[in-house]
């Protein structure tokens, strides 16, 4: 007898001696026994929480959701399971923790018993995501190097043909003019009134195909801005009133109240909101509607910084996950007679102005771009 | 309450002696009423008799712990406890437990006061 208690005396030493917390249960799941570093960890002396039930006790979270009754591993050892390991968020008494909890049971005649080694192991699982959101940053800055070098290179080429091209369409366009003026009253036009349509035909398609090297020339300039104090709710309204909108389509504003007066340059902004807008507006083939909301907030886990926050709404027809990753991509384009530009021009604008646009949007579903400006600090 | 002799004067309260070895040496009639046990069959018991089942690892591992450095953790102040009778009924109790050296062996005391409505 002595020697057993000698014996058990050292192991209970030994078992408090190490980092790890240690507990055991019987088959009920309630607290037999359980070392100095467990009682650390609920912050509880033992005689308080001997006998408890060691699942109500060990309040545990996994994948930022508190951990489902069924899931808790005291309960999957108490259905039988006979040995677990997992990472858990072990969130009580002001402590959060990431414990590495094995688990295991034993049946010791008719007796189970369930015994825990939780192993804190925060420093390390912090480490991790620390590594892993590096390694997120590194390829998000590599992917932007890579999509501004492609960028530069396009824009060098759209630039060449772009002034290569505009002298030429000028000539042609004042040709027609010219041709337009002198058969308007002629004969040739009484016998044929088809022909000036044919020439304002021409005319228009002239004037889309300069609109177009207008779009690649603005993309593969570095816009060189004119900031100046602006009203981004007025803006929007102006760029409003400057796009066509059927009638079947209904704009509704929810425009945030004392916004401050954002450094912004005006006329690019302005077309900014003019190309979101319209892309809006014909997203929706028949009726619709689109909403214009402003707001200053902050992002989340940002308590310091606020933005200006710019959405535009539409019930069209959405985009589908695959457009959705391209939108932004210099010559992609789902309309007939799109350039693929406009929403590159847009976003580089926005990037200059130190924003970002993001759109969130499902086929069928509409779809939502939001312009985020910064606005300063909080204080 | 600091020495055996201090817990063997209880008499409104039950008591009990332990040996060493974690053998129940004396009872007071207090004990006997609220645990159920004749003194004559309970001495020479381990002390375990009175822990329920769910403590006694605790209680075992414990106790061995103080035989080998001689360092209380629970001596000598009002701790609650389960404790359970002869007819395996468990209730809560103050427990005050005390150990004393007598010559080369270790005793122990202590009282067991059922808490009211417990």
């Amino acid at each position: 007898m002595h020697e057993l208690r000698s014996t058990l005396g050292k192991m209970e030493l030994a078992l408090g001696a190490i980092d790890d917390a240690i507990v055991w249960t019987g088959q009920d799941g309630r607290v037999q026994w359980a070392n100095a570093v467990f009682s650390r960890l609920l912050w509880r002396p033992y005689v308080e929480f001997v006998g408890k039930p060691l699942d109500e006790l060990l309040t545990l979270e996994q994948d930022g959701r508190p951990l489902d009754a069924s899931r808790h591993p005291v309960r999957r050892l108490y259905q039988g399971e006979t040995k677990i390991v997992g990472i858990y968020r072990f969130y009580s008494e002001g402590k959060d923790l990431m414990l590495e909890i094995s688990g295991l049971a034993v049946s010791i005649g008719s007796d189970r018993t369930l015994i825990l080694v939780m192993r804190d192991v925060t420093e390390r699982v912090n480490a991790e995501l620390a590594m892993e959101k590096a390694n997120r940053e590194l390829r998000e800055t590599q992917d932007k190097v890579i999509r501004s070098e492609k960028l530069a290179s396009i824009g060098q080429l759209a630039s060449g043909v772009g002034h290569e091209l505009r002298n030429p369409l000028a000539a042609i366009r004042n040709a027609v003019y010219y041709v337009r003026d002198a058969v308007k009253e002629s004969a040739l036009v009484k016998e044929d009134p088809s022909l000036v349509e044919f020439l304002d035909m021409a005319d228009r398609e002239i004037q889309s195909a300069t609109r177009i090297i207008g779009d690649l020339l603005d993309f593969a300039r570095t816009p060189q801005l004119v900031l100046q104090p602006t009203d981004i709710n007025a803006l929007l309204i102006e760029a409003k009133g400057m796009i066509e909108i059927p009638s079947v389509v209904r704009v509704i504003e929810r425009l945030g109240v004392d916004l401050p007066l954002m450094t912004v340059d005006r006329e690019r902004m302005r077309q900014v909101f003019m190309n979101l807008l319209q892309n809006a507006v014909q997203a929706m083939p028949k009726e619709g509607e689109v909403y214009i909301s402003t707001k200053i907030a902050g992002l989340p886990g940002d308590s310091t910084s606020r933005f200006l926050f710019i959405e535009i709404r539409d019930t069209g027809l959405g985009i589908t996950d695959s457009d959705r990753r391209k939108i932004f991509e210099p010559l992609f384009t789902t309309k007939a007679k799109g350039t693929g530009l406009g929403l590159p021009i847009c976003l580089g604008i926005v990037h200059t102005h130190g924003g970002e646009i993001t759109v969130e949007s499902r086929a069928g579903a509409g779809a939502t771009f939001i312009v985020r400006l910064p606005a300063g600090d909080t204080n | 309450m600091k020495t055996i002799e201090d817990v063997r004067g209880q008499k409104e309260v039950p008591m009990l002696i332990a040996d060493q070895s974690g053998a129940v040496a004396e009872v007071n009639a207090s004990f006997t009423a609220v645990f159920g046990w004749e003194a004559s069959e309970v001495i020479g018991q381990s002390l375990s008799v009175i822990i329920p089942k769910h403590l006694r690892d605790a209680h075992n591992l414990g106790f061995s712990r103080f035989l080998t450095t001689g360092m209380p953790t629970l001596l000598g102040r009002p701790i609650t406890l389960r404790a359970v009778t002869k007819e395996g009924l468990e209730f809560d109790a103050e427990h005050v437990i005390i150990a004393e050296k007598i010559g080369e062996n270790w005793h122990f005391g202590a009282t067991i006061r059922p808490l009211p409505g417990k």
